[in-house]
């Protein structure tokens, strides 16, 4: 059994059936990369992992061994962590106290053990001298670094990112990027909604191409890039690569 | 013109003796209501429609009915249940409920403004939902509520002067009592006017303040 694995997974909004029979998996320190068109369902699958978009109407997910979905709420969340497209810092507080804080509420931690572990997290995304200053204070790229480093804090065994970059100004995604990478080559088993095609090739095990909610494709990059079997796969990586070299 | 400086003496002593009551009843009143205020707020936010529903009658009928009519209610209705609490108890309830009222839709309001993302952050993070209702969702609301609050609290002041109806010597009881022996209600209720004026600027100044104060916090400054 693959380290996180979704099997048959169906989820609906009311009547609107947003993921169909989506089978993704993937092994402890992997990097699972997914793209597709807006609307395809890649949020609501992530999303659905730490159960933010509601239950599955079929399938079935599992992590390290265990079916998701009986694993209790508290446990999920300490164990799976995610960075979101938009940050999600809290605004009320500073940096540090945005690390901190869910250190100590989940984890028990001391403010003391809490804050060191926040500092060293900052220093390692070159942001310590940014502790005291409220995320507003902050550029999109510092923003991104800093939930990235609420999440790592939590000490998380798989971490979700959903678009991290793409609500950033050009010139900052490269510094996100370099933290995603720092993480993979570090071990951290990732899966990301991403259309950095650069970064997915060069990290990913494996990418999977969504649209409207299934799995049209997925393959090791290589293979993704130099010889996509769906249709509907070229067109799309024409798209994008074309917009992205423009 | 002696006849002026003796109405003002009077007035003026009027004024030590009723202002702490005001204050008094304003203080003891405003906490009630603001607790008022974020059940009802939270309630009104639920997924729960029937707390949503009972939640709106509530605010529905105070905010619909003259506060000295609900004063009155209390006051006589009360009794006639077997329940006697004085006049000051009163005042306390009818104010808190009224103005309680009045903070469910301020706090109401809050929560609606808020930020999703932080919330969703929260959850993923392991949070439980009191902890996020105590460190993310309830700071921030109040921070950006703080403001309309401190105005509800000139709301306040101003109501305690009907209270006056049910017997309690504040400053406008006092103030009537002081006309009947000077004949000088002109003098009289201006410096009354002027006295609730103050109080109301000292809260009105707080407000801006804090409302300056809130606003760099939340952006950061
Ligand atoms: N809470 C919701 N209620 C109803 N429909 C929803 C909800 N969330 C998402 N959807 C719908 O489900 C579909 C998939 O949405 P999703 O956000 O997962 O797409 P996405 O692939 O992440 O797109 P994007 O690239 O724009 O972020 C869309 O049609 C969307 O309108
Ligand atoms: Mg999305």
């Amino acid at each position: 059994m693959a380290y996180f694995e979704a099997r048959n997974v169906n989820l609906h909004f009311s009547s609107f059936h947003a993921l169909r029979d989506v089978s993704l998996s993937l092994e402890k320190s992997d990097v699972l990369v997914i793209c597709g068109p807006s609307g395809s369902g890649k949020s609501t699958f992530i999303r659905a992992i730490n159960r933010l978009a509601g239950p599955l109407s079929g399938g079935a997910m599992s992590f390290d061994g265990a079916d998701l979905a009986r694993m209790p709420a508290r446990d999920l969340h300490r164990r799976i962590g995610m960075v979101f497209q938009r940050f999600n810092l809290f605004q009320h507080l500073t940096v540090l106290d945005n690390i901190a804080l869910p250190q100590r509420r989940v984890l028990g931690r001391s403010k003391a053990e809490a804050r060191a572990r926040a500092m060293a997290l900052l220093e390692r995304v070159g942001l310590a001298e940014k502790a005291s200053v409220y995320p507003v204070q902050l550029s999109g790229g510092q923003q991104q670094r800093v939930a990235i480093c609420r999440a790592l804090a939590m000490d998380p065994a798989m971490l979700l990112f959903d678009e991290p970059t793409s609500a950033l100004d050009p010139e900052m995604v490269g510094e996100v990027l370099q933290v995603m990478r720092e993480l993979a080559a570090s071990g951290m088993t990732m899966i990301v909604v991403t259309h950095e095609m650069g970064f997915a090739r060069e990290l990913a095990s494996e990418i999977a191409f969504l649209e409207s909610g299934q799995v049209v494709e997925k393959a090791p990059p290589g293979e993704f890039f130099a010889h996509p079997r769906e249709e509907r796969t070229r067109l799309f990586l024409s798209q994008i690569l074309h917009h992205q070299a423009g | 013109m002696s006849e002026i400086l003796s109405t003002a003496s009077d007035a003026f002593r009027l004024i030590v003796t009723g202002l702490p009551i005001v204050l008094l009843l304003t203080f003891v009143s405003f906490f009630p209501a603001l607790g008022i205020g974020i059940l009802g707020g939270l309630l009104a936010s639920s997924r729960v429609r029937a707390l949503r529903f009972l939640v709106g009658i509530y605010v529905y009928i105070f905010r619909s009915t003259p506060f000295l009519m609900f004063i009155f209610l209390v006051y006589y209705g009360l009794p006639e249940f077997g329940i006697d609490i004085g006049p000051v108890a009163t005042a306390i309830i009818a104010l808190s409920l009224s103005h309680g009222a009045y903070m469910t839709e301020i706090i109401r309001g809050g929560l609606g403004s808020l930020d999703k993302g932080q919330n969703e952050a929260a959850i993923a993070l392991g949070f439980s939902l009191f902890q996020r209702l105590r460190d993310i969702t309830l700071p921030q609301t109040l921070m950006a509520i703080i403001p309309s609050l401190l105005g509800q609290a000139i709301l306040i002041v101003k109501d305690t002067s009907l209270v006056s109806v049910v017997g309690i010597s504040e400053i406008t009881r006092l103030g009537r009592e002081v006309v009947i022996r000077t004949n000088e209600p002109f003098v009289v209720f201006s410096l009354l006017a002027l006295t609730y004026f103050a109080v109301c600027f000292v809260l009105e100044t707080a407000a801006r303040k804090l409302e300056v104060k809130a606003r760099l916090v939340i952006s950061g400054h």
